[in-house]
């Protein structure tokens, strides 16, 4: 939906352009899952052409204080496990600790405790994941509640895949919690 | 693997369908191989306890 703006004093506002804005706004819910006690978390078909930019939300805590990490995915749930992912960030503790890596399996997404009151959260741009020829980038940050661990990553694929999917998953054990997908509206 | 056993969540955003699988044998050799191969160094976690300035 274009976005209007020359609306002026006086100007009738017809029903559709109403309803447009009110479902239409710049961030727009695609899906939303809720999970106990899974090893992975598979969120198919949540990206497509439809937008080119995406807002992953992950509220998580796990059978044991790990990390999350993602793995892009095509077709139904076919994960990219090879070593694509690169990543430039920091984490901070007591004192700021550079966690840059290259050729990894995985993007790191969160840090998480064991604590389900003390959830850790985080917020990740990906960009342009589903566009072909272009390497898929994102930013992320996170807090996880149990330790105040906090991290920064920008992070990107070596690969030019267009890809469909994204795959949360722990380095060990099992996660419970919610992962959610927004997508910015294009004009 | 241990009980319960590991399941993996699918959730088809274009559906909304949510389905509950276990998690198959290729699937948990790649989990391991990539928890095997990252490089991610959280050493400091969790952190020590902190002494509030004086």
């Amino acid at each position: 939906m274009a976005v209007k703006s020359n609306f002026t004093d006086g100007t009738a506002l017809p029903a559709s352009d109403i309803n447009s804005y009110l479902t239409n706004g710049g961030l727009v819910y695609i899906a939303s899952t809720t999970f106990a006690g899974a090893t992975g978390v598979e969120m198919s078909n949540c990206f497509s052409s439809t937008y080119d930019n995406y807002e992953i939300h992950t509220t998580v805590y796990g059978s044991a204080a790990i990390n999350t990490q993602f793995q892009l995915m095509t077709g139904t749930n076919t994960k990219d496990t090879s070593a694509v992912y690169e990543r430039i960030g920091w984490y901070w503790t007591t004192t700021f600790t550079n966690f840059n890596a290259s050729a990894q399996p995985i993007w790191f997404n969160a840090n998480h405790g064991t604590t389900a009151a003390q959830y850790s959260n985080s917020q990740t741009t990906i960009f342009r994941p589903n566009v072909s020829g272009v390497r898929t980038e994102s930013r992320g940050q996170s807090y996880a509640g149990d330790s105040n661990l906090i991290t920064y990553a920008n992070q990107f694929t070596t690969s030019t895949t267009a890809y469909t999917g994204l795959y949360l998953f722990p380095a060990s054990g099992n996660i419970t919690g919610t992962i959610t997908v927004y997508g910015y509206r294009k004009p | 693997m241990s009980d319960p056993k590991p399941t993996i969540h699918h959730h088809d955003c274009l559906t909304g369908e949510t389905t509950l699988r276990e998690i198959t044998q290729e699937e948990y050799d790649e989990l391991i191989a990539a928890a095997n191969k990252s490089t991610i160094d959280l050493s400091q976690y969790p952190p020590a306890e902190q002494t509030p300035d004086e």
